[in-house]
């Protein structure tokens, strides 16, 4: 696995799907997507096949994930926060 | 291409196109002349209500088509599935209008009350709040949600699937179908008349105007009568999330694939089909009020058309006074009426369209006639 | 921050031609709000130019953004309200932004309002393009500026342009280069640059420093006249498949393939509020139409930079500067003769930026995003449409435009609005119905221009709506 070549901010954690995962403080989270060994953040419809992060700068949507106390976001335009729970965008997404 | 036909058809909106499908069924030659790709299309922004439900409330013989179409809309969904392929999510779970005070539920009584006793099948119920949570385990209501009128007879569709599959089905059955046209003229020749757009002139024994909004512009040459106070309506539609809401309801649908469509907006607002923040947050408070869940969904997308309604919000099926063989068909509930007007209204306008059976919807009961 | 609602000049966009206009206006005695949707000024090319400027990583960045940070400096150092992590949601004429913050919308007002939102990549289509671990070369590119962070390798790159190869020799520097340069340049490179040599003369600097990057001096494997590519893989990419015009084939196996042909304007912004899109032969895209002074039409709308035709960094700062004079202008601030005296300098360079973009555009056009996809090839990412079920649709429905094709299928109606799907729908459309380019256009664009969600939506503060009585 690759992981930043030049640091970019304190270490924190957050969750993603439950699992702990260490982040650099105030980067993309799209960023830490790319680093684990599952890099994909949302599945498709109809055919839920897996997605990830392809444009890094809002502009394609596929990396959609959602945040605790926040909703739906693009990951390429959220940064970390420690402790931030975070979900992978797989259909279907619950109303309540 | 043919240069002839013996029924030209002016819109390819859902109504031109259901027209069309049931003319070209019945084996006339027809040509659908459909407008340019930014063309005012109302059709875009149906809302995919088939709606029955105090319709005509005024107008018993509105009423009386609205629930022959929604009666035919079984089988004419699963003939546009046999012969396009194409599944327009047709589904008639009935309808929910939500009431958010106990006067608004006593209003939809009356009229509910007012229906069945003019239409002795129809059918509607007052649910309590409680009823109404049994029947929407899935769904958090919203603390004003005192009631609800349901009634059965209500359903929806997917309103873009059915425009598609009317066009593709007209296409299918022999149907013309010219796209990108804007017409400049359509004047009277021995036998018919000679319709001449940017690119192409075609000559057909019938005219049909079915261009919704633009039909107005037909009013005066062709003498048309026909009056239209367009109504801008607003739509918003969310992300998709897992299905909970499978009635048709006022403001609020579901569709199949998981989006949320809400509504709507009536605002006169001339031709303009903008849309403004003031719809979208009155949109977004009326969907809160009865479904609060609503508002974690994220919003796809705002758009905004232009409902084509006459004056008593009744259609129009009627002919120029001057030209005979000219038509006018101009009517809100598009999508609704779909049925019937590939169905029993093609069969009556193949015909002739002479006969009194639409009298109830001719357009000189507006006074003036011609379009402002 | 100030709680602003009103300026004289609106900006949209803290790049390179939001900062210059926002610099030259603020001289000219205009109040100035300049909104932007990241977290620091200077657009996706000096993206994050003041964090990086004191980290290792400036090394490997290159000397254009370290010029960058001295222009990002000196825009936070003008005087201009700056407003970060700001995502415009809706515009309104005369002039009206609404904006997402936090979990709120926030209405600004101004006289004038310059759209400085510049570009995207274009999309380039093919097999396997939705896989993770497809990337586009600028989102590599982000990915290192903002985390200093290399995509898992081994990583080829597919494509052509500039921006492809100062990736490469970024990447050659942070120690980690390429498997391969799947070129898609068509043939015919030499011929088409010594048509294009007088544009070239017009920045021979930027020529010599590209012609450095070129793979054929950094070692890179370099396979020449690449046609088609495919993605291959399961639950990610592990393996490229291309194709060159000569019939070749090859595979790789790879963690991470990035594709880039070229750029295209982020128009929907200025197209919401009236702006006219043109074809533009050159670009193989869409400009917006402007005025010598960069105004769009509608008064007081004026547009600069890559948002309105693909330029480049200093042609978008001379587009700012150009468009804040001509605002100062039509203000009544300068006189026609001062305004002309201020813009003569910078026409001169404005013309020399044409001149040597339009080099670019010959010898690098899009090629693979310009080819037919197969059937089975998604188009429309969000709502997973295929170029086949497309192109049925549009052939059955005989669209003439891409938004009765949206209509009938969905595509360009997913969480991307289109800006994914815009410019493949358009040649799909084009292609089966037969017409030039310019007479297909493109999506509606439709707000939320940003995401929100139905809560902040009902909380805004707007006007009332007025009911029609439904009967007359």
């Amino acid at each position: 696995m690759t992981s930043g070549v030049f640091p970019s901010g304190s270490a924190v954690e957050i969750t993603v799907d439950g699992r702990v995962v260490a982040a650099c403080d105030g980067e993309l989270l799209a960023a830490v997507f790319l680093r684990l060994e599952d890099i994909h953040t949302r599945t498709s419809f109809p055919s839920a096949q897996p997605r990830a992060p392809y444009c890094m700068m809002g502009v394609c949507f596929e990396c959609d994930v959602h945040v605790e106390n926040i909703g739906t976001i693009r990951s390429c335009q959220q940064t970390v926060h420690a402790g931030m729970k975070v979900e992978r965008q797989d259909y279907p997404k619950r109303l309540k | 291409m043919d240069r002839e036909f013996e029924i030209a058809i002016v819109g390819g909106g859902v109504v031109g196109a259901a027209i069309g499908y049931g003319l070209a069924k019945l084996g006339r030659r027809v040509i659908v002349i459909d407008g340019a790709d930014d063309a005012l299309r109302a059709s875009r922004t149906n809302f995919g209500l088939i709606w029955v439900q105090g319709k005509g409330d005024e107008c018993p013989e509105y009423h009386r088509i609205t629930r022959q179409s929604a009666d035919l809309w079984p089988a004419f969904a699963m003939e546009l599935k046999i012969l396009t392929g194409i599944d327009v999510e047709h589904r008639r779970n009935g309808g929910l209008l939500f009431c958010v005070s106990e006067s608004q539920a006593e209003e939809e009584r009356i009229i509910g009350e007012k229906m069945a006793g003019i239409h002795p099948d129809y059918h509607f119920e007052m649910l309590d709040r409680s009823r109404l949570e049994n029947m929407l385990p899935d769904i958090r209501l919203g603390p004003q949600v005192c009631a609800a009128s349901f009634s059965h007879m209500d359903g929806d569709v997917n309103p873009l699937l059915v425009l598609r599959a009317l066009l593709d089905g007209f296409v299918r059955l022999g149907g013309t179908l010219a796209t990108g046209e804007n017409i400049y003229s359509i004047t009277p020749i021995l036998g018919g008349f000679r319709l001449a757009t940017n690119a192409l002139t075609v000559e057909a024994e019938r005219v049909i105007v079915a261009a919704g909004n633009d039909s107005t512009d037909f009013a005066k040459s062709l003498d048309l009568p026909i009056r239209l106070v367009p109504e801008r309506g607003q739509l918003l539609i969310t992300e998709r999330v897992a299905p909970v809401f499978s009635y048709a309801a006022s403001g609020i649908r579901q569709t199949v694939t998981g989006t949320f469509q809400l509504g709507t907006t009536n605002e006169r607002v001339g031709r303009s089909v903008d849309v403004t923040s003031g719809g979208a947050r009155h949109i977004a408070n009326r969907a809160l009020n009865v479904m609060p869940d609503l508002g974690a969904l994220r919003v796809i997308r705002q758009w905004g058309g232009l409902r084509v309604l006459t004056p008593d919000g009744v259609p129009v099926y009627d002919r120029s006074r001057r030209y005979p063989g000219v038509h006018v068909v101009a009517c809100h509930s598009g999508v609704t009426l779909a049925a019937l007007h590939s169905g029993p209204f093609a069969e009556w306008l193949a015909a002739g369209g002479r006969d009194p059976s639409y009298a109830a919807f001719c357009g000189s009961r507006f006074t003036m006639g011609v379009a402002a | 921050m100030k709680a602003i609602s009103r300026a004289d000049l609106l900006i949209v966009g803290a790049g390179p031609a939001g900062m210059a206009a926002a610099r030259r206006a603020l001289r000219g005695g205009l109040s100035v709000v300049v909104l932007d949707s990241q977290s620091q000024p200077g657009g996706q090319i000096w993206r994050n130019a003041c964090r990086n400027s004191t980290s290792p990583i400036i090394k490997v960045l290159g000397s254009e953004y370290r010029r960058g940070i001295r222009q990002v400096e000196s825009f936070l150092a003008c005087g201009a309200d700056y407003i970060p992590d700001a995502q415009v949601s809706r515009l309104g004429q005369g002039w009206t932004i609404e904006y997402v913050k936090g979990a709120e919308i926030r209405t600004l007002k101004g006289r004038y309002l310059l759209l400085a939102t510049g570009a995207q990549e274009r999309p380039v289509p093919f097999s396997g393009w939705t896989l993770p671990g497809v990337m586009t070369v600028g989102a590599a590119q982000i990915l290192l500026k903002t985390a200093g962070q290399l995509p898992q390798g081994p990583v080829a790159v597919v494509g052509s342009g500039p921006l492809a190869l100062l990736y490469m020799q970024q990447m050659r520097l942070a120690g980690a280069a390429p498997v391969a340069y799947l070129d898609t340049t068509p043939r015919g490179l030499i011929g088409r640059s010594l048509r294009g040599f007088r544009g070239a003369m017009q920045e021979p600097g930027q020529v010599f420093k590209g012609i450095a990057w070129l793979p054929q001096f950094s070692g890179i494997r370099h396979v020449r006249n690449v046609v088609r590519v495919s993605a291959e893989g399961t639950r990610r990419v592990e393996a490229v498949r291309f194709e060159s015009s000569g019939g070749s084939h090859g595979q790789l196996e790879v963690k991470t393939l990035l594709v880039h042909e070229g750029l295209v304007p982020s128009h929907q912004l200025a197209v919401s509020v009236g702006a006219q899109l043109i074809w533009d032969v050159g670009q193989s895209a869409f400009r917006l139409e402007r005025n010598e002074w960069m105004n769009a039409g509608p008064e007081g709308l004026y547009i600069a930079g890559d948002g309105a035709r693909i330029g480049g960094a200093a042609n978008s700062e001379i587009e700012g500067e150009i468009a804040a004079i001509g605002v100062l202008f039509r203000e009544g601030a300068l006189t026609p003769a001062q305004a002309n005296a201020d813009t003569k300098p910078l026409r001169a360079l404005h013309a020399r930026q044409k001149a040597f973009r339009g080099f670019l555009d010959v010898v690098y056009p899009p090629n693979i995003a310009r080819t037919r996809p197969d059937d089975t090839t998604i188009v429309c990412r969000c709502e997973e449409l295929s170029a086949g079920e497309l192109r049925n649709a549009a052939s059955r429905g005989a669209c003439r435009g891409p938004n009765q094709l949206k209509t009938f299928t969905r595509a360009g109606m997913g969480p991307c609005q289109g800006r994914q799907c815009g410019y493949p729908v358009h040649e799909l459309v084009k292609s089966v119905a037969g017409l030039p380019a310019g007479e297909v256009g493109l999506f509606n664009p439709r707000p939320p221009f940003a995401p929100l969600t139905v809560s902040i939506l009902a909380a805004q503060e707007a006007e009332e709506v007025v009911a029609a009585s439904t009967h007359e």
